[in-house]
């Protein structure tokens, strides 16, 4: 229990983290763009800088996780000090497997730093369906995953193609193995904390 | 559940004093004491009642003054008094896409029970609060009142013999504020509860004693049925906090 309850932490600790430092890096290089999405407006598309969409986007799941603390069970509880210890090193075990995964992505959405946004998303999208957690920021995760989701598996939905993805997805033949590797290590995050001894 | 033949348990405040950062003293020597039984902290919203019930568990730092816990004359402190705390505070619960049995389980958990009798200390626990039905369900299927019956089912799984209860029927409708100030009645008979709330209709019939307190001062202290005599409960109410 304490394992499954201190990795979730370590987790969401990791995706404050990288939130944080995606609105840092956009701060500190404004010039830095992300995959283009295009928007229809009117008669002609208009093209946003994703930069600028997904530091405003990403804002808000920032403020929603910051809230996350341990409660006031837990401080109340006499685990307090081995929760503290095994959150962080679960924190850093995030920081290992979602950097890895990163570098593994870096072709695939064309640089580090997009990769590890996009992880983010993915990332986001688990803990929020998890916990159920603020319903409403299930759309904003979800627009943040299709955007970064490769054009391949995009051609199979026409009607989601309106984002400028690059066709460069195409070119790397390891994004099956990277995604069987997140999806495995989400898969062990999700379902750890049902996995409680009986 | 709870803790039996424990008759003797004392909650000892002394010259408390404590301010939110630098405004007025909210406690300038407060000096309460509290028995095994059921006390109402009843006071109007902003009167100091969560405040107290944070300084009590610890969770504010008081500026100066003793807050103790004791049993059978033995001053509780660290672990030993987090074993022997029930805490159901306000807001919401933890995680509202985890089960009720999960979530107690948690608790207890937390709480130093050993894992492999978690999961038979939150049945108990759910039982005990009428919710072992829904022991699967998850926590945001679950009404406002049974929410706030799974938060005391939490509150209680480590069976503890000093149970803090934060507004607890503030947001229930009148039979699930009966059903619960019932179990609030049942769960005092050996255990020490102070519970917060701002609604004089609670008093009756569910709280051994009432410390009637506004901005910070103690207005009434004493039994429920002292606090009750001379007519309409709330004119009691609101001549005792302009006293």
């Amino acid at each position: 229990m304490l394992f499954n309850f201190a990795r979730y932490r370590g987790f969401i600790n990791y995706l404050i983290f990288e939130a944080v430092t995606s609105v840092v890096f956009w701060l500190l290089i404004p010039e830095l763009t992300f995959v283009l999405p295009r928007i229809p407006i009117g008669n002609g598309v208009v093209r946003l800088s994703s930069s600028v969409v997904f530091a405003v986007l990403l804002i808000i799941p920032l403020i929603q996780l910051s809230r996350w603390r341990f409660t006031h069970l837990e401080v109340l509880g006499t685990r307090i000090d081995e929760l503290r210890l095994v959150t962080l090193c679960f924190t850093a075990h995030g920081f290992l497997v979602f950097g890895i995964l990163s570098f593994g992505f870096v072709g695939v959405f064309q640089g580090f730093f997009q990769a590890y946004v996009a992880l983010l998303c993915f990332g986001l999208l688990g803990v929020i369906f998890k916990f159920g957690l603020h319903s409403w920021i299930m759309p904003v995760a979800s627009f943040l995953v299709i955007m970064n989701l490769p054009r391949r598996f995009l051609k199979q939905y026409p009607v989601l193609d309106f984002f400028d993805l690059s066709s460069k997805f195409d070119q790397h033949g390891q994004v099956e193995i990277l995604l069987g590797v997140l999806v495995v290590e989400l898969l062990a995050i999700w379902k750890l904390p049902a996995s409680f001894e009986n | 559940m709870l803790s039996t033949d424990d008759k003797n348990l004392l909650v000892t405040v002394s010259d408390l004093q404590f301010r939110f950062g630098r405004k007025e003293k909210l406690f300038d020597g407060l000096n309460i004491q509290l028995e095994t039984g059921s006390t109402a902290l009843l006071g109007p919203n902003g009167a100091g009642k969560s405040t107290l019930i944070n300084l009590m568990l610890g969770l504010l730092k008081k500026q100066s003054g003793e807050i103790s816990f004791l049993t059978e004359g033995t001053t509780l402190e660290g672990n030993t008094l987090k074993r022997q705390l029930g805490y159901l505070p306000q807001g919401d619960l933890i995680f509202p896409g985890m089960t009720a049995l999960e979530q107690v389980r948690y608790a207890a958990w937390s709480k130093g029970i050993e894992r492999k009798s978690a999961t038979e200390v939150a049945e108990r626990a759910l039982a005990e609060v009428g919710l072992l039905e829904f022991a699967n369900k998850r926590a945001k299927q679950l009404s406002g009142g049974q929410k706030r019956r799974l938060g005391l089912a939490m509150a209680i799984s480590n069976g503890p013999k000093f149970l803090v209860l934060d507004e607890p029927t503030s947001s229930l409708d009148p039979e699930q504020r009966h059903i619960f100030n019932s179990l609030i009645a049942k769960l005092a008979e050996n255990t020490l509860v102070p519970s917060s709330t701002h609604q004089v209709e609670d008093v009756i019939g569910t709280y051994d004693r009432v410390l009637l307190i506004n901005h910070g001062r103690i207005k009434f202290e004493g039994s429920s049925s002292q606090f009750l005599q001379g007519g309409n409960p709330l004119e009691q109410y609101v001549a005792r906090l302009s006293s």
